[in-house]
């Protein structure tokens, strides 16, 4: 009997790591993962010049291409969660299913190229510049995650890059401040996706009110009333749909995705004109750049306002002001175009990340015919790609 | 290639295996050579030729002393050897390090030295030097076949990260061996619980004391200090131990028998008996092969002190080229000369205190091991003891004690015999088929949760953290 389980034990291992092996090699292989976000490494070709770029090619390949690797993902997001753990795969979870990135701290010598990128560009042309620094969850929720979330890092950055912005002669707007002395805690967790790195489309919003408020106050607007939530057609779009969260991709939706998904449209957008780019004279329809993803039955952030698109530009003839607008920004900014279209004749956004038109900054001043410069970018972000634009 | 990888496991044992299980036994050598050469190529696809080189010099000059009859001659040879080895070690390992400390200390801005260093040099350096002082002995008889040679010192198990086996340990299975069903399926599941060492315990304890260490300017609390410092005494162990459990269990699915590299260091009552139970053949080596010739402990205590002071400064600067880990080393030459002058192994103390000490002066000493400077480590060390922290308890302890406790414990425990003695006199009880099958069962509950940490340990995601 003894012989017999050593047989087993031999066969048994010798049998899975065989199998696998040989799974490998005939299971075609995967284009990209879901968990992960990004495409897998395909078969390497071999340059027998470079032997270490080679193997390290190989290793990368059959890891990529390991099979089962989806669900081998899924099982070790289902056991750190089932262990009820606080801290995984770099995000914070907390009891009620709420998801929260870990920050990094921004290194002074980034933080200080961007403060000097963001004044050189503001004393370029007489165009006034203001920059919008938006909340981020962990800051607006910290409440979920305490106490053993520690916001430090995040409250610094922000700090550290008003304080710089400030110095240099820029005008800043802090979006967080007002948020956290106007609404609750409860209240702000009606900002915010759970399972998503972003704000929703109702924080966005008071967001864009809250800094066109600003913008008005320091005299950047023209005459007219600013837009308000009456102003929209609002839609709740959870009871249809599922939503797929950023973060909770990384633990292969194995969270809820069910939750409040609002949603806010122009009530009339039929004399909005989209271009595509500077040059652009026709106009593309709507649903080529906005809520590209509504009709699906899951959507993400993206596809419910408009994508990290590199550039873009709104008209309306009826907005409330004759001003065009340059928006600089990051994702957090998508849903807030239809807000600003509303109040402004035109509204170009650009995101450097993706920007791949052929005019420099100054120059897209002067195309565009620019009135007004809002940066808009979350609190601990200090984008390269915006210095690289700038500069 | 590590053993702890998804390519290893998957690709290179079962490739590997089936060749060296279908090849008659005359070839079995020759198969296990070229897939220890493929196994250590594929991450050096170029020292590899560095390796063989230095096989082939040890050969050529171990047969010179098998067949020299001069005193005098065979001295020279020997020294040869021994300076030929331990050049390359110093050239590949050492050399940029003691040419930047130099620099540092004339003020002279000379050439920078930066050799990207050879995998498993220091482990099979040693062992070269120790088959060649072994054959000067006349302990061991000279290895005539050059592929037999490559083999002792190339075998993959103990290749990147021991044991160091000597050669008269295993010179006789390399001749011929037994493949027994029972051995290899002993040889499986040592290898598995030495993956589940490495790959759930120590990779896991290893993410709680990177994260602590890499608070920039140490800005944690003195729980998350200590927290930090303990997962780091567990993670080292872990992974040294698993790596040295998957090495012996390779070598037993292959026929041969290493010696055992841990046992149950942290239960040391001493400093010099923690050093006769962790990295055995570390240990062992330099006892025989520095400390002996020098006199050992036969000589005046003075002489004594100089010796251990020496051999354990060698031991410290082995592990790694910095000054961090001399120092690391220099600090255990001081604690077990204070033990040998106090004769503290002899008096009368209660063992738990014995216990006690011993691991606090062990766990201390990590902070030097893992540090980069001696400032950090000085720094840590303050931390520790609530020098510039904030406070006793910040949100990280609290997210570590919350996440990291079980772990913590588990791992702890696993330190000890109990686990194994609890599963032991349980498995008594048992029918010894039951019993085997219970074993191999788990076993294979390993094997399935560390593919799942090692897939998992590839997940890259794209993040896009600026968004």
């Amino acid at each position: 009997m003894k012989r017999v389980i050593s047989y087993a034990t031999a066969v048994m291992f010798f049998g899975v790591v065989t199998l696998f092996f040989l799974l490998s090699i005939f299971l075609p292989d995967r284009l990209a993962s879901v968990a992960e976000g990004r495409m897998l490494m395909q078969r390497p070709v071999t340059d027998l010049t470079d032997l270490t770029t080679v193997t390290e090619n190989w290793t990368e390949y059959v890891v990529d291409q390991f099979p089962f690797r989806e669900e081998l993902l899924e099982a070790y997001s289902a056991l750190e969660l089932g262990l009820g753990k606080h801290y995984t795969r770099n995000t914070y979870v907390t009891e009620g299913g709420w998801l929260m990135t870990y920050i990094y701290p921004v290194q002074p010598v980034r933080r200080q190229a961007l403060v000097q990128a963001v004044a050189d560009a503001a004393g370029q042309s007489d165009v006034p510049l203001v920059y919008a620094v938006v909340p981020q969850k962990n800051d607006m929720l910290a409440h979920l995650a305490a106490p053993w979330m520690d916001n430090r890092v995040s409250d610094a950055n922000k700090a550290a890059l008003l304080e710089e912005l400030a110095a240099a002669g820029v005008a800043t707007i802090d979006v967080g401040a007002d948020f956290l002395q106007q609404y609750t805690a409860e209240e702000r967790e009606g900002f915010y996706y759970r399972t998503d790195f972003h704000w929703n489309a109702r924080g966005a919003f008071l967001a864009a009110r809250y800094i066109s408020g600003q913008l008005a106050a320091a005299g950047l607007l023209g005459d007219g009333d600013l837009p308000e939530e009456t102003d929209f057609v609002w839609d709740e779009l959870g009871q249809e749909h599922l939503f797929q969260g950023d973060l909770n991709r990384r633990f292969s939706n194995l969270l809820s995705m069910r939750e409040e998904i609002p949603l806010y449209t122009p009530a009339d957008s039929s004399q909005l004109r989209y271009y595509w780019s500077v040059d652009d004279s026709r106009p593309a329809a709507r649903e080529e750049i906005m809520g590209t993803g509504l009709g699906k039955q899951t959507v993400d952030y993206n596809g419910l306002s408009t994508a990290n698109l590199g550039y873009y530009r709104v008209v309306n003839p009826d907005a409330r002001t004759n001003q065009t607008i340059l928006i600089l920004k990051d994702s957090y900014q998508n849903p807030t175009t239809d807000y600003w279209s509303e109040l402004f004749y035109q509204v170009v956004v650009i995101d450097p990340r993706e920007y791949g038109e052929p005019y420099s900054f100054p120059q897209l001043l002067e195309e565009n015919g620019v009135d007004l410069v809002l940066l808009l970018y979350h609190q601990n972000n200090a984008s390269e790609e915006l210095v690289s634009f700038l500069s | 290639m590590v053993f702890s990888s998804i390519i290893f496991l998957y690709y290179f044992i079962p490739a590997f295996f089936l060749l060296y299980y279908l090849a008659p036994a005359r070839y079995q050598n020759g198969v296990c050579v070229l897939g220890s050469l493929f196994f250590y190529a594929w991450g050096e696809p170029y020292y590899v030729l560095l390796m063989l080189f230095s096989i082939w010099v040890n050969y050529r000059l171990g047969r010179k002393l098998a067949f020299d009859r001069p005193d005098g001659l065979r001295r020279r040879t020997l020294i040869l050897a021994c300076t030929f080895h331990l050049t390359l070690l110093v050239v590949f390992k050492y050399l940029g390090f003691l040419l930047r400390s130099a620099y540092q200390l004339t003020g002279w801005e000379g050439p920078e030295v930066s050799l990207a260093l050879p995998l498993g040099i220091s482990f099979y350096t040693f062992q070269a030097l120790s088959y060649i002082v072994d054959v000067y002995r006349r302990q061991v008889p000279v290895q005539n076949r050059f592929w037999n040679l490559a083999l002792y010192i190339s075998m993959f198990p103990q290749l990147v990260a021991g044991p160091i086996v000597r050669y008269g340990d295993i010179n006789k299975e390399i001749d011929s061996r037994k493949l027994a069903l029972p051995e290899i399926s002993q040889g499986i599941v040592r290898f598995l619980i030495g993956l589940g060492k490495k790959v759930l315990f120590a990779n896991s304890l290893g993410e709680l004391a990177d994260a602590v260490w890499a608070v920039p300017g140490l800005e944690i609390s003195v729980t998350t200090a200590w927290l930090g410092l303990i997962a780091y005494t567990l993670q080292i162990y872990f992974d040294f131990s698993g790596y040295s459990d998957m090495a012996i269990g390779l070598g037993r699915m292959m026929g041969f028998h290493f010696i055992e590299n841990f046992r149950y260091p942290y239960l040391s009552r001493s400093v010099s008996e923690f050093w006769r139970r962790w990295h055995i053949s570390l240990g062992s080596w330099f006892r025989d092969y520095v400390y002996i010739p020098l006199g050992g402990s036969r000589v005046s205590q003075g002489k004594m002190i100089r010796n251990l002071l020496l051999v354990w400064g060698l031991t410290g600067f082995w592990h790694g080229a910095n000054w961090t880990f001399l120092l690391w080393g220099l600090y255990y030459g001081v604690l077990i000369c204070v033990e040998k002058v106090c004769r503290l192994e002899e008096r009368r103390i209660p063992s738990a205190l014995r216990h006690l000490g011993c691991l606090l002066a062990v766990i201390l000493g990590w902070v030097l091991f893992r540090s980069d400077t001696a400032g950090q480590a000085a720094m840590f060390l303050g931390r520790l003891m609530g020098v510039g922290t904030n406070g006793w308890v910040d949100a990280a302890a609290r997210l570590y004690l919350h996440d990291e406790l079980p772990l913590l414990l588990l791992a702890s425990l696993g330190c000890g015999p109990w686990l194994r003695r609890l599963s032991s006199s349980l498995v008594e009880r048992l029918p010894v088929s039951v019993a085997e099958l219970l074993r191999s069962s788990v076993a294979f509950i390993l094997l399935v949760l560390c593919t799942i940490f090692l897939v998992n340990s590839t997940y890259n995601p794209f993040i896009y953290f600026r968004f």
